[in-house]
């Protein structure tokens, strides 16, 4: 009994504790307030832009193999061979070279095969070669397509001041979820989610680091073209020069590595870029001044030149081999847009989530208040128990909710509504034996015992099943739907404990506190006075 | 001890009445058929919020008419007159401009709106109070036309730009899809142009308190600090709005009611507010659009989720308990999905319901409610009928289900209450959809269980006699 009790405070105790404490970084607070904090509201209640994305990669295959068309014929150029034309064949996925020759009499096909045959599937001879994209790599360009543009939405979601953003691809699919709260201008985020990325080279000016905080008030001061962006996480500022090279110049980012052998960014400029580098590394000063690479108003690398540069280069700086690749599809997805489909897209303003909630609220209490009333009447002292049996039930509920991060959606409350209608079904089903047990004159103990026994089997086979089909309901989407369906399977588990063990406590106490327990409250009042088991 | 009553006795006449009236359910699903709602049948869902209930549906129901001819329009509140719902199922759209295509729609129906508030008027005044550079400030920081290159370049492009539409403006544009057309001929630049315009002339009172915070960061008309938020601006603000039911109706009460630091200039907020911003007299409440590839693939989940379901309780039924009992659930089941269907698919015709994705879990949710309470039965009926000493199955039965009808009638007045104030007392229209089902469900699942499983289980022992 002593243990039964123990069990029930520690659940209260606990619940009460995930829902009023809250911790931040440096504090620590424990109140009333803290409950809502506690319990994470869905997007359809706080309000927010809820959409999911499909990237075409077809697309991005496409431009792929239009892009690597000049790439190929560039770099081949650059390793002493002449092509004398390129011609992507963007459906059969493939490049065909024409008239290949080189300038330091080297057997050529061999070379190309030893250069690409990674990535494509190489065949024909120096009249015309034709590379095909493999499947392996086709593969490759569809994922980096959308991780491009997870990274792309990422980067530039701190425009729309929305805390919290999640951006997520979904599993095994070319799509992807946003969820951004306490936004709902459909037409800013679409313009976010769909536009290329804007990269911008520009060199760091001179001798400018750390200084005031004050540097967007600087900006007036500026010579035309120049810049302040704030390096990352408040160490400071770069001040820049204007723009010396855009995504337009930029003719391929790969994996590489720098010659101590570490991973780097490589880096291949077309024409116009590979004179620009030259012209403004090949300056006198040029060396240990840095180069800033911005994606969208974000410095995403700013390395020290080492020496002069031209159309080809590499980017080092201890980067873990992760990190190259991150900062690849950074950069690419400023020169390889790939396009997006919106399959879905809701939007929900703020007035609705906090109208709903007191909807629900409203409609809540009223049905907490009337089931209390019927039950209190219908089954007296019994009816007690089973309604202090429903509060811990709720009490867990919301704590339970709190525990697991389980997020509260307008369905779920519906689903919690729901839930204490099902609630007392377990305690009816006991009280209901318990009085037949006493109908048929047995002794109130071994009533209440032989209740609570036989009525624990069904009571489980009946949750049980409701639990199959709740969980099922879990596959209906990523939506608010999931919120419902976690709800009513917190509610199950709730209900079991508070319905048959904490209730049968109670009984338990109350029938150990007098000894001559002849007869049990649990008729219903109108009855009368005659309210006892009619042995 | 009390009088039983005789259900088994009249269980042919249950059984045909559940028979008609599950082929009359049919009837009416394959007749009728069940209207399905946006997110299975793809389109556009959109709620709006005015803030006068002057607006009258036919009025409205004309302007909306015009946007989109398969536009339909029903009210939500029809005491106050202020909150309406906007449904386009299955709109034209080509394949990969989903996204221009619903910011297209919700434009046209934004103007339908406005259009009782000279809202686009109202919006050119603003633009043209913004003065050139304002403007040309606005469309370098948005770059509508994806100007690649240096500061300076973007500056001269968006310079004239501005030059040309502050011009437009001194003459005669009816609205700002006017204005882009008056000064590009591209109609992809159009769009984009016109977008951005839009993004300078927000409405106050559509504004969330997220996105006034950084469009206050952005002008930062107060001179604070480039470290500093105007996150605490934001608040005031959107907390005085909320006690005006969620309309603010001038600027100079609200700026008023703004709390700023000591040196700050509530008079120059003011002014700022007055130049940059429209208040607006309506608000989407919100806006869902589904494509139709998403909404096909929503139904086909929806749909396995059931079968699933039913499955995995089958098993369990059956392992639980004997294959018997599990057919006989089971046939409750069916029988109480499909009428609950037929009762849905009518209150559609009444009521507007539609099937979606929240009618689709108070669907699952009856399977499970309805086992719930066929398996109370069972149990009580498999207990007796392993205790009997002789006696008629059929007896047996009988009494079980008497033993329990107090539980089941019970339970589901609780349940039935508590549903029903959720769909007659919550004005919430998701918790509604939610709602009506279950309420159908709950009526039918207690019905079943004592009326159609039972029996059908009486007819599965007749075929195998049972021993205990």
């Amino acid at each position: 009994m002593k243990t039964r009790w123990i069990v029930i405070a520690v659940a209260i105790v606990y619940s009460g504790y995930v829902l009023l404490s809250h911790e931040t970084e440096d504090s620590w607070t424990f109140s009333t307030d803290n409950i809502t904090k506690n319990i994470q509201l869905g997007l359809d209640l706080k309000g927010g832009i809820f959409m999911q994305l499909e990237v075409d990669v077809e697309d991005a295959v496409d431009h792929y193999v239009e892009e690597q068309a000049g790439t190929i014929k560039a770099s081949l150029e650059a390793e002493n061979m002449t092509v004398g034309s390129s011609d992507p064949q963007i459906k059969e996925r493939r490049v065909v070279l024409a008239n290949l020759g080189s300038t330091i009499n080297q057997e050529v096909v061999p070379e190309v095969k030893r250069l690409y045959r990674d990535r494509w599937d190489i065949r024909g001879d120096a009249n015309q070669l034709t590379l095909t994209l493999r499947e392996g790599a086709i593969d490759d360009v569809k994922k980096d397509a959308v991780t491009q543009t997870v990274y792309k939405i990422q980067n530039r979601i701190d425009q729309l001041g929305v805390s919290e953003p999640n951006i997520n691809q979904v599993v095994g699919t070319n799509r992807i979820v946003v969820e951004l709260a306490g936004t709902d201008d459909q037409a800013r985020v679409q313009k976010l989610v769909k536009e290329p990325g804007q990269l911008e080279w520009r060199m760091v000016a001179k001798g400018a680091l750390n200084f005031a905080q004050r540097a967007e008030e600087l900006q007036p001061y500026l010579k035309p073209g120049y810049k302040i962006l704030p390096m990352k996480e408040g160490e400071g500022f770069y001040l820049l020069e204007p723009v010396m090279m855009t995504a337009s110049n930029v003719s391929r980012v790969m994996a590489s590595r720098d010659e101590t052998g570490f991973p780097a960014i490589g880096i291949n400029l077309d024409r116009a870029g590979g004179q620009i580098m030259d012209s403004v590394t090949g300056q006198p000063d040029a060396v240990g001044r840095q180069l800033a690479v911005i994606l969208d108003g974000k410095v995403l690398t700013a390395p020290v030149i080492r020496q002069r540069l031209s159309n080809s280069f590499v980017i080092s700086g201890s980067f873990s081999a992760g990190e190259v690749d991150d900062k690849i599809l950074q950069i690419k997805s400023g020169s390889l847009p790939a396009s997006v489909r919106i399959l879905e897209e809701r939007v929900i303003g703020p007035t609705l989530g906090r109208d709903a909630i007191r909807q629900g609220t409203t409609a809540a209490v009223i049905g907490f208040g009337a089931v209390m009333v019927f039950i209190v009447i219908y089954y007296r002292i019994a009816g007690l128990f089973a309604i202090c049996a429903l509060f811990i039930n709720l009490l867990l509920m919301l704590g339970m909710l709190a525990g697991i991060d389980a997020i509260l959606t307008l369905p779920g409350i519906a689903g919690f509504i729901l839930t204490i209608g099902m609630a007392v079904d377990a305690n009816v089903l006991i009280f209901e034996k318990i009085r037949e047990e006493l109908r048929q004159g047995t002794a109130v103990k071994n009533a209440v015992d032989i209740g609570y026994q036989s009525a624990f089997v069904t009571i489980l086979d009946a949750n049980i099943t409701t639990f199959i089909a709740a969980f099922c309901l879990l596959l209906l989407g990523e939506g608010p739907i999931k919120g419902f369906a976690i709800m009513l399977m917190i509610g199950i588990v709730c209900s079991i404990f508070t319905a048959v063990f904490c209730s049968r406590t109670f009984f338990m106490t109350y029938l150990r506190s007098s000894t001559t327990h002849r007869t049990l409250s649990i008729w219903p009042l109108w009855r009368g006075a005659a309210a006892t088991s009619p042995q | 001890m009390m009088r039983e009553i005789q259900f088994m006795e009249k269980r042919g006449a249950f059984g045909l009445l559940s028979v008609i009236l599950f082929i009359a359910s049919l009837g009416v699903i394959f007749t009728v058929g069940i209207e399905k709602s946006v997110d299975y049948e793809g389109g556009t869902k959109l709620t709006v919020q005015f803030e006068t209930g002057d607006v009258q549906i036919a009025d409205l129901r004309a302007q909306i008419s015009q946007v989109d001819n398969k536009a339909s329009l029903a009210s939500m509140d029809p005491e106050f007159n202020k909150e309406y719902s906007v449904k386009i199922k299955n709109p034209e759209v080509a394949e990969g401009k989903e996204g221009e295509a619903s910011l297209a729609r919700l434009r046209g129906l934004e103007k339908a709106f406005g259009s009782f508030f000279d809202a686009e008027a109202k919006r050119i005044a603003l633009l043209q109070g913004l003065g050139q550079q304002t403007i040309a400030e606005g469309l370098v920081a948005q770059n509508p036309f994806l100007v690649e290159g240096t500061d300076a370049e973007k500056q001269s492009t968006y310079g004239t730009l501005a030059g040309q539409i502050v011009s437009a403006l001194d003459g005669e544009v009816a609205d700002i899809e006017a204005l882009a057309a008056a000064v590009e001929t591209d109609a992809d630049k159009q769009l984009k142009l016109s977008q951005t315009l839009l993004l300078l002339t927000p409405a106050l009172n559509r504004t969330t308190e997220d996105l006034l915070a950084v469009l206050l960061r952005e002008k930062n008309p107060l001179n604070r600090a480039s470290t500093e938020h105007y996150e605490d601006v934001a608040r005031d603000i959107i907390a005085y709005r909320e006690s005006k039911d969620d309309f603010v109706k001038d600027f100079a009460t609200m700026t008023e009611a703004i709390t700023l630091r000591a040196n700050e200039d509530k008079a120059g907020l003011q002014q700022f507010f007055e130049k940059n911003f429209m208040l607006g007299s309506f608000r989407i409440v919100s806006n869902e659009t589904f494509s139709p590839s998403i909404a096909s693939e929503q139904l086909t989940e929806a749909a396995e989720a059931i079968i699933l379901a039913l499955i995995g309780i089958l098993i369990y039924i059956a392992f639980r308990f004997r294959l018997g009992y599990a057919v006989a659930s089971v046939v409750a089941l069916v029988h109480d999905v499909v009428i609950a269907l037929g009762v849905f698919a009518i209150a559609g015709q009444v009521l507007g319901s539609e099937l979606s994705n929240p009618v689709v879990a108070a669907f699952l949710t009856i399977v499970g409610y309805s086992l719930n309470d066929t398996i109370v039965v069972f149990d009580r009926i498999r207990e007796n009928l392993n205790a009997a000493k002789g006696g008629q199955v059929v007896d047996h039965m009988n009494r079980s289900i008497n033993q329990t009808l107090s539980r089941t009638i019970v339970t589901s007045l609780t349940t039935f209450f508590v549903v029903g104030v959720i769909y007659w007392f919550s004005n919430n229209a998701t918790l509604e959809d939610f709602a009506l089902p279950l309420l159908i469900g709950i009526v039918i699942g207690t019905y079943s269980s004592i009326f159609v499983a039972s029996p059908t289980l009486l007819l599965w022992h007749a075929s195998r006699p049972i021993d205990s």
